[in-house]
């Protein structure tokens, strides 16, 4: 048997004793009181499970005790005992919350089997209660994790907070590390002077106390009555106070503080629970609302950077294919053969470094959500087979056949043209690059609401672990070390880009050894005309 | 002979592309930097501009601006020439930076040439 706590209130003290006997054996905790009044006063002080009171007392009546015992305690559950049981007054004390009525003289078991349901009934109300609290500070949390800047996040946590625990005003402080001070981030109702220069040390005022020590602290009867922090903190207005730690792994971040300004036991040790729960998942929001916004700043300098690079790397390429051109068109009589093919071989290979840029800006572009796709009414029959036209000396010199199964009459779909090219130029680049002897099909299909486009080889094929990876940014089926193709491995993670920015779909099938077939897909935006 | 007035801030490229104009039967001016190709558009009433983005003093962007927004200089022709990528939208979308053509760096030479031709053909 739990350890219940239980009053007996009867002004015949033999019903008392007895009472206080049977239910201390059953296990329960018991208190005992002849009179009504001393009975309330110890109500004030300590935390009651379930009281048994007596209806008929001289000073004041079971009815009188039951509705002070609701309103200064409303969870614990009363049950009347009367000797005069009458149908009006047990209807009166159940709808003023009695659990239930005994008439004496009463059957031992049958009193304790009416306690145990009685208790058992309010563990799990409860239980329920908890229910809910956890729900609503789930809700709470979900909220803070959506949230994107730090102000932003810190009103709406102490709007939030001051709504779940039906509280009037609340601040959240936080740590600067070098000062060990803390600074008010954040205020909800509290009407501040010059909060922004309001500087709390560590160890001073409840909470630098609270920052200090790292435990939560629960302040009734007015901020002013704990004998640690009387005259520190004159507000009087105040009634009633939480003052929770913000932690993460152990480490103090900052304080977080909820008020009551109504009434002095506003808040209750399941208050103070909840308040710790929340302030720990505020911190949690807190920490991850910094990474992000660190985060951020960082993704910001890196696109900016990339951007800057690759100008820096464009424009000697420039110097340098400009030359190239020059010599190759305009003076080409003035030099011999083995220099026009060194030439060619410099021309090529700066071709191909401007290629790689190119990709790592639209690669930046992407990251930056700055990728432009500027859409029009496209034949993609013939971009397909204007594309496979101009790969097919690269796979004449690699001696593999590129077929195409392009429908000959046009297939219309809005899209950016460049783009879709650059789509199909990148898959077909693959083929290339991983197919050693075979060959290459590349087609398209008309389906009812999309176009299907395919790219499909008789390559080495996707391993079975790379198969989720492909797409990812950076990732490259063969590691470094090893190296057998060249490339970044961002070209498939900007194929995804390209086509999902046209509403796409991009997909694959692949065995090992056998080969791999890519797919992308259009939507067919039928003209509302 | 039309005069095409290169602005650019590389000495190497300016020298290219001179190379490639002249070949081709054109006349050519240069400006090192944004305000020199201001003054020089007015000055010297090149036939087309052909413009950095990136340049010392006074930035492409700005340059273009202030050619359209000046009556001696706004009826010529700008092909911006540019190794900043990914403007081309901005340059075709953006009312105010309106060009009549757009190149990428590094470009075909023979493709320069063309471009340029195109432009002057159209204005004539």
């Amino acid at each position: 048997m739990a350890n219940e706590k239980i009053l007996v209130i009867d002004d015949e003290r033999l019903i008392v004793e007895l009472m206080e006997d049977i239910l201390k054996k059953e296990g329960y905790i018991v208190k005992g009181f002849t009179d009504g009044e001393d009975a309330l006063k110890c109500v004030l002080e300590e935390k009651f499970d379930l009281v048994l009171v007596d209806l008929k007392m001289p000073k004041i009546d079971g009815i009188e005790v039951l509705k002070k015992i609701k309103e200064v305690s409303p969870q614990t559950e009363v049950i009347i005992v009367t000797a005069y049981a009458t149908i009006d007054t047990a209807v009166e004390s159940i709808k003023l919350g009695a659990y239930d009525y005994i008439t004496k003289p009463f059957d031992i078991d049958n009193l304790l089997q009416k306690l145990k349901r009685c208790l058992e009934k309010k563990s799990l109300v409860e239980e329920v209660d908890t229910l809910k609290d956890v729900i609503s500070i789930y809700k709470v949390t979900r909220a803070l994790s959506s949230c994107i800047g730090l102000k932003e996040l810190f009103d709406l946590m102490l709007k939030l907070l001051c709504e779940v625990l039906n509280a009037d005003s609340s601040s959240i402080l936080l740590l600067d590390e070098n000062t060990k001070t803390l600074k008010i981030e954040a205020y909800y109702n509290l009407k501040l002077q010059d909060a922004e220069k309001i500087r709390i040390k560590v160890g001073e005022r409840i909470a630098g106390w609270v920052a200090q020590n790292g435990n939560t602290l629960l302040l009734i009867d007015g901020i002013d009555k704990d004998p640690r922090f009387r005259h520190l903190e004159p507000r009087p207005e105040i009634k009633c106070a939480m003052v929770a730690p913000l932690k993460i792994e152990d480490k103090i971040i900052g304080v977080l503080t909820l008020n009551s300004l109504r009434d002095t036991r506003h808040f209750t040790e399941r208050e103070q629970k909840l308040f710790t729960i929340f302030a720990d998942n505020a911190a949690l929001a807190v920490r991850d609302a910094r990474a992000y916004n660190k985060l951020k700043e960082l993704d910001g300098l890196k696109s900016e950077f990339i951007s800057n690079v690759s100008h820096e790397l464009r424009t000697p390429l420039t110097a340098i294919s400009g030359s190239i051109d020059l010599i190759l068109n305009t003076f080409s009589d003035e030099i011999s053969d083995g220099v026009k093919r060194l030439l060619n071989i410099t021309k090529n290979n700066s071709d191909r470094l401007v290629k790689l840029v190119n990709e790592i800006l639209d690669f930046s572009k992407i990251e930056a959500g700055v990728l432009i796709i500027s859409k029009g009414e496209i034949d993609i029959s013939f971009l397909v087979r204007q594309t496979i036209e101009e790969l097919r000396t690269l796979a004449d010199e690699k001696k593999l056949s590129l077929n195409s199964e392009v429908p000959n009459e046009p297939i219309y779909v809005m899209a950016d043209s460049n783009r879709i090219k650059q789509v199909i130029v990148n898959l077909i680049g693959n083929s290339l690059k991983f197919t050693k002897e075979g060959g290459i099909t590349v087609g398209v299909r008309l389906l009812e609401k999309e176009v299907v486009v395919f790219v499909k080889d008789t390559g080495i094929g996707i391993p079975e672990e790379s198969k989720n990876k492909i797409f990812e940014r950076f990732y490259r089926v063969d590691c470094s070390l090893k190296k057998e193709t060249s490339g970044f491995g961002i070209g498939l993670s900007l194929c995804k880009s390209i086509v999902e920015a046209h509403n796409g779909k991009i997909w694959f099938e692949s065995k090992l050894g056998e080969g791999s077939t890519f797919y992308f897909s259009l939507p067919i935006e039928k003209s509302k005309k | 002979m039309a005069k095409i007035l290169i602005a650019e801030d590389e000495k190497d490229i300016v020298f290219i592309i001179e190379t490639a104009l002249k070949k081709a039967g054109f006349e050519t001016i240069i400006a090192y930097d944004g305000e020199e190709t201001l003054k020089k558009a007015i000055n010297e009433k090149p036939d087309l501009i052909l413009l950095d983005i990136m340049m010392p003093k006074m930035d492409g962007f700005t340059v273009n601006t202030k050619l359209k927004e000046n009556n001696e200089t706004k009826d010529i022709p700008v092909i911006v020439c540019t190794a900043r990528g990914g403007l081309k939208d901005l340059f075709s979308i953006e009312e105010k930076w309106k060009v009549d053509g757009y190149l990428e760096k590094p470009f075909v030479v023979k493709v320069l040439i063309d471009k340029i031709r195109e432009v002057l053909g159209e204005k004539k």
